[in-house]
């Protein structure tokens, strides 16, 4: 098999059932098309292939059984760098997601190829969100690791403009940084099985489960429509074990584990499955220096309004992005159980308006929002690197 | 209680854990008892990468056609030391330069083990329960 033209890196499982995988899956294959063949390195487990070759295609996936979050980022980057190495004569191209992939990418003396890197979150943003106890003083290490990765990459790209403007902000070069959303698939959901034990009416939760997602916000909520004892809240969500033990354990607690039916880690197709007979997905991103400072661009939104299903979520910059109030989306102001229970409320009594909502989202994701155009989009950038 | 100086790895350095019981003869830095060692005939021990430093130059300098080489020495510590003077010699050498993640740095840019020891899985938020570290975990989506 001829060496990689190409390299994708990223710390993260693929497949896996969240937007991360979505994003990796079709940025990756944009990239290996441009340049003919290509590597995918990622993370992978017991049950995925360490080696897979689909055509022109190569993954290479780490199993680590390294419990330490930066232990782990640490191998994953001797992984990296020792691909890297390897085929740095061969390699136009290498995109990586994170820190951990890119400095190792950086680090190779006398490459080749050029960089990409693909910034959808910070580390040094959203880590302390998940360890509590890190200190300013580790944050600002991962922001120097992140800082380089920005100032030596030759192009970075990013989903959405509150993530650029975040860059911008903290030093990186504008003139280098291209916003390219996420996109979807369009779907009609008529076209969809939507399972057999689906409920009459239901509300729908997809994607994954961090605190920044707003699911307590959602779950407090509900505690406000125990009046609608058939509506349901289907949760179809990743995340870790102890995350999804304690979101249980919270709904048990405000006493709506009857209103909610989980399904977790779940397939895309089974998602796609769920939300065709939802009546409304909600998004209750929560105000945090995640979604307001670093920005991020929802696929679970994009995915919703690709399938012509009203969104109901917090009115953030990040998603005034990609919703408009009651036109392609009915906007809520963020933390406020009781305004989301009585927004749920009007769009469950008026079915005629949530139709309205839900094409107008469709029309929109199709005009900007789909794989395609960014995958056009990244083509663009590619070209430019390699001629 | 001083923690061992030696760094473990090879293009990503990090720093030994283990606390440090005596000092190496050669640079005067403590280390524990697994990256010193004592060389035959010496009472005072060295640590591995001085010893390797020496081997490295010891075998270059050495004529070819006649073998110098000691069982003793091969046998007690040669493997071991020899990966430590092949990593001196391949840093000082070619173009690599690790990527260190040991102790902090003057500038502040590299994890110590206060920075590492935050991630473990037991220090997750919302953790009261912890169970088994879950790979299909990790904090990024878009």
């Amino acid at each position: 098999m001829l060496a990689p033209k190409s390299l994708y890196a990223a710390f993260d499982t693929y497949p896996a059932p969240k937007g991360a995988a979505v994003h990796i899956r079709e940025f990756a294959q944009t990239l290996f098309v441009q340049t003919g063949s290509g590597l995918l390195l990622v993370l992978g487990d017991e049950a995925l292939p360490s080696w897979q070759i689909e055509g022109s295609m190569q993954i290479r996936r780490l199993a680590s059984n390294e419990p330490n979050y930066l232990k782990r980022a640490m191998q994953f980057g001797e992984f990296v760098y020792a691909h890297a190495e390897m085929l740095r004569n061969d390699l136009q191209i290498a995109h990586f997601r994170d820190p951990w992939s890119g400095i190792p990418l950086l680090d190779v003396k006398e490459r080749q190829y050029k960089t990409v890197y693909e910034v959808n979150a910070l580390p040094s943003i959203e880590l302390p969100t998940r360890y509590a106890s890190i200190s300013g003083r580790t944050c600002d290490k991962i922001r120097t690791l992140e800082q380089r990765c920005w100032q030596e990459a030759d192009r970075i790209v990013c989903p959405s403009q509150v993530i650029k403007n975040c860059l911008v902000e903290l030093g990186a070069n504008a003139d280098k940084i291209t916003v390219i959303p996420n996109g979807a698939r369009l779907v009609d959901p008529a076209q969809i099985n939507i399972p057999a034990d689906a409920p009459g009416e239901y509300l729908i939760y997809f994607g994954a489960a961090q605190n920044w997602q707003g699911i307590e916000v959602l779950f407090k909520a509900m505690t406000f429509l125990r009046d609608m004892p058939e509506l349901k809240l289907v949760l179809c969500v990743s995340g870790s074990k102890p995350r999804l033990k304690y979101l249980q354990k919270l709904a048990w607690r405000l006493g709506i584990e009857q209103q909610l039916i989980w399904h977790l880690k779940v397939s895309q197709a089974i998602v796609s499955d769920w939300l065709a007979g939802a009546a409304i997905s909600v998004a209750p991103l929560i105000e945090c220096s995640r979604n307001l400072t670093q920005g991020c661009c929802p696929i679970k939104i994009v995915e919703s309004m690709a399938m012509a299903k009203p969104v109901i979520a917090s009115d953030l910059p990040v998603v005034r992005e990609l919703l408009e109030h009651n036109h392609t989306g009915w906007l809520i102001r963020p933390d406020r159980p009781s305004e989301l229970a009585r927004a749920i409320r009007i769009l469950l009594a008026h079915p005629e308006e949530r139709r309205k909502i839900g094409e107008n989202a469709q029309k929109k994701a199709a005009k900007s929002f789909t794989w395609e155009a960014s995958a056009a989009a990244l083509a663009t950038i590619y070209q430019q690197l390699i001629t | 209680m001083e923690n061992c100086n030696m760094k473990r790895g090879f293009f990503f350095l990090r720093d030994c854990d283990h606390p440090a019981h005596q000092s190496c003869a050669s640079c005067g830095k403590a280390f524990c008892n697994e990256h010193l060692r004592i060389k035959p005939g010496a009472s005072a021990p060295f640590c591995l990468d001085c010893l390797g430093k020496t081997m490295q130059q010891t075998n270059q300098n050495k004529d070819k056609k006649v073998s110098t080489r000691d069982d003793y020495y091969d046998d007690y510590y040669y493997d071991t030391a020899w990966c430590y003077g092949y990593r001196s010699n391949y840093y000082t050498s070619g173009s690599y330069k690790p990527w260190y993640f040991g102790t902090v740095d003057a500038d502040g840019s590299e994890f110590n083990d206060q920075d590492i020891r935050v991630f473990e899985p037991s220090a997750e938020i919302e953790d009261p329960d912890a169970e088994a570290f879950d790979p299909d975990a990790n904090v990024f989506d878009s």
